[in-house]
């Protein structure tokens, strides 16, 4: 229990997926003008997170590993070079299959979350999630907390950069650094934050 | 032609794709893989040799690495008593990185002796000997690994006959920041756990593990000197990773069996001859 | 085509209309391996080829492609690209690749290159689009070699590897700024060539919302 208490506040603030591997910035950076639609994808981010590291955790050690065919029969067969298109794949399917379900079943959890489900398929936060899983060879339990706790830590990050972005609004910066230029050096700072965390050991 | 976007051409397009992608993708992989094994395996040789001191950076041309790695005698090693073992069965294929993530080869290492940060180490390993020419043990190299910053860090540890005198080391492999953490690569300060007028000891003479960090330049004059190295400036965890690594690949879950049987002149020197590459 | 389109084609991303400078565009991978100029030159190569070849690709084959799985044939083109270019940098490279490790896989999701497949090879001949490819890989490459430079010299002293100012520590005069090689210091450099770039080019300034 300790172990997966450790690794996901290791996942969330330790080793957050925007703020030490800047994943996910093209949408970290566009999306995160307001808090109530960063909070949005935040949530959006963190439910794909936690059905795709598992999942494609599952494909990894069933079907692509070296010697993974075993169970069907096949030995010697190393299928790790498919992993990229399996897992780009598998997240394209699961942001789908999780979009219809939404506009099917809970109408309006589609209207809040639905216009974020489509960007969320080039969001390299989740494929750097489940790419990150697999070298650091989680088993099943850790992938779903690793995919929890990763999801909620960029979540958490975008939420926090909307926050600073929206009291932004009143101050006065230099034309030419607007926008864009500003946003670029609050995560600079936000990211020296994180720093501090780096190395703690739980 | 069938309309665009018809579910017949739909399935057509879907099906022409994934037929002429997964070709291109494993034909790929296919033809690239011996390339890619070879490149691999030269890389690991070229640390090999380089820790032993037998390879210059910008001397020794590629093509000379398979002779000269000739010299490099290869031996299976249970890990909890020391002894050399026959119980793998392919030892020239044997590689680290996959048995360390196979679940049968390895054992769980108690949370508490766990001090490089690895969760789980090998049953059996290989270790890699020099010898003198006549056929006595000169180096030991014994592969390590542990948590630093970011990622594991593996590296190789060459130690004297003596199983305490370090006679080179490198690292092959680590996420660590460049030029802060990263500098555990850099050539000046390995060449210092390798200095011959400075030699560095790991264990003391009632043989425990005696190793430590000093903040700042460890000069030969200083006391206790052998025991001490240099730590790395700005990479605190780095460094700390790479004691704790020291630590537990040198004790009693590590290599510690098998350094106090050399230690105390118990290894099977004499059947090294027999051992193939 | 005439020569002032391809030009044009070629050049604008690269000052003008920089990915990622000005769309904001494929930043993920651009800031992690900028600390060395070896690597980032290797993901800009990468990139470029990437961004190309699927750009080609997909405006060879945009009149067959139907719209309901429009974007899963765009991420499949892309994707096996990417496993091919992974796979020569491991069999050809293996020490860079290593260094790269995930962020080869990353440029999958790298946004300039499904930007730029959606936004431009759906509706241009293949040979546009590959010279459209090759001007966006240009300016995402220019952006991340300065902020590499940057990096590389005022970090470590160093560029490719070579030492080229000597460092205090083995008695020359430069001493290191450590900042300069984690992580945060790229979306400083980043803003500031932003500043700079629209500094000099002030119709690109945003306007507040």
């Amino acid at each position: 229990m300790e172990h997966f208490l450790s690794l996901f506040l290791t996942s969330v603030f330790i080793e957050n997926l925007a703020l030490a591997f800047f994943l996910g910035m093209c949408t970290f950076l566009a999306i995160s003008k307001n808090v109530k639609t960063a909070m949005g994808l935040g949530v959006a981010v963190v439910v794909i997170q936690t059905i795709t590291v598992p999942a494609n955790n599952l494909i990894y050690v069933y079907l692509l590993k070296k010697d993974a065919l075993g169970w069907i029969g096949l030995t010697g067969v190393d299928l790790e070079f498919l992993g990229l298109i399996s897992y780009i794949g598998v997240i394209a399917a699961m942001v789908q299959i999780l979009e219809m379900t939404l506009d099917r079943y809970f109408p309006p959890l589609y209207n809040a979350l639905g216009i974020f489900l489509p960007l969320i398929t080039v969001n390299c936060a989740i494929l750097g999630g489940s790419l990150f899983m697999v070298e650091r060879n989680y088993n099943f339990a850790e992938s779903c907390v690793y995919g929890f706790g990763s999801g909620l830590g960029w979540a958490l990050a975008i939420t926090a950069l909307a926050g600073v972005r929206e009291k932004l609004k009143y101050s006065d910066v230099p034309d030419a650094l607007k926008g864009l230029g500003i946003t670029f050096i609050t995560v600079g700072l936000m990211s020296l934050a994180f720093m501090a965390f780096s190395g703690i050991k739980l | 032609m069938p309309q665009r976007d018809s579910l017949q051409n739909t399935f057509l397009v879907a099906f022409v794709l994934c037929l002429v992608c997964s070709l291109v993708v494993s034909s790929a992989a296919v033809v690239l893989r011996p390339i890619k094994e070879k490149n691999e395996r030269i890389a690991f040789q070229r640390e090999v040799l380089s820790v032993a001191g037998l390879y210059e950076k910008g001397k020794t041309k590629d093509s000379e690495i398979p002779e000269l790695y000739k010299q490099i005698k290869t031996v299976m090693i249970d890990l909890s008593t020391g002894e050399v073992t026959d119980a793998v069965k392919d030892p020239e294929n044997f590689k680290l990185s996959d048995v360390a993530k196979n679940e049968d080869l390895t054992v769980e290492i108690p949370a508490d002796k766990d001090l490089a940060g690895i969760k789980r180490r090998e049953k059996y390993t290989k270790i890699y000997i020099v010898s003198k020419p006549d056929g006595s043990i000169d180096q030991l190299i014994l592969p390590v690994r542990g948590k630093g910053l970011w990622s594991t860090i593996w590296g190789l540890l060459s130690l004297d006959s003596d199983g305490k005198t370090v006679r080179g080391l490198t690292f092959y492999e680590d996420g660590e920041t460049p030029g802060l953490g990263g500098e555990i690569n850099n050539p000046k300060w390995k060449a210092k756990w390798s200095n011959p007028e400075c030699p560095k000891v790991l264990f003391n003479d009632e043989g425990q593990v005696d190793i430590s960090f000093y903040k700042g330049v460890v000069t030969c004059d200083m006391p206790d000197s052998e025991h001490k190295f240099d730590a790395l400036a700005g990479a605190t965890i780095t460094t700390r990773g790479v004691e704790n690594m020291f630590k537990f690949w040198l004790g009693d879950e590590g290599y510690g069996p098998l350094l106090k049987k050399i230690r105390e002149g118990q290894f099977p020197v004499t059947k090294l001859s027999s051992v193939s590459q | 085509m005439s020569q002032s389109k391809i030009k044009d084609v070629l050049l604008s991303p690269i000052f003008a209309n920089n990915p990622i400078a000005l769309q904001v565009l494929g930043i993920c991978s651009a800031l992690a391996v900028t600390s060395k100029m070896q690597t980032t030159v290797t993901m800009a190569v990468a990139v470029t080829l990437v961004v190309a070849f699927s750009n080609a690709i997909i405006a060879a084959i945009r009149n067959f492609i139907p719209n309901s799985i429009r974007i899963i044939v765009q991420m499949t083109v892309i994707a096996s690209l990417v496993i091919v270019v992974d796979q020569i940098l491991k069999a050809f490279l293996p020490e860079i690749a290593k260094t790269l490790s995930v962020f080869v896989g990353l440029i999958i999701t790298n946004c300039i290159v499904m930007g730029r497949a959606e936004a431009f090879a759906m509706k241009n001949d293949w040979w546009t689009s590959f010279l459209d490819g090759i001007g966006n890989g240009l300016g995402y490459s220019v952006l991340l070699v300065c902020v590499g430079i940057v990096r590389e010299l005022t970090g470590a002293g160093q560029l490719f590897g070579i030492q080229v100012l000597p460092l205090a520590t083995d008695g020359g005069w430069y001493v290191p700024n450590g900042l300069m090689l984690l992580p945060p210091s790229a979306f400083f450099l980043i803003g500031t060539f932003i500043w700079i770039l629209r500094t000099f080019d002030p119709s690109q300034v945003e306007k507040d919302s």
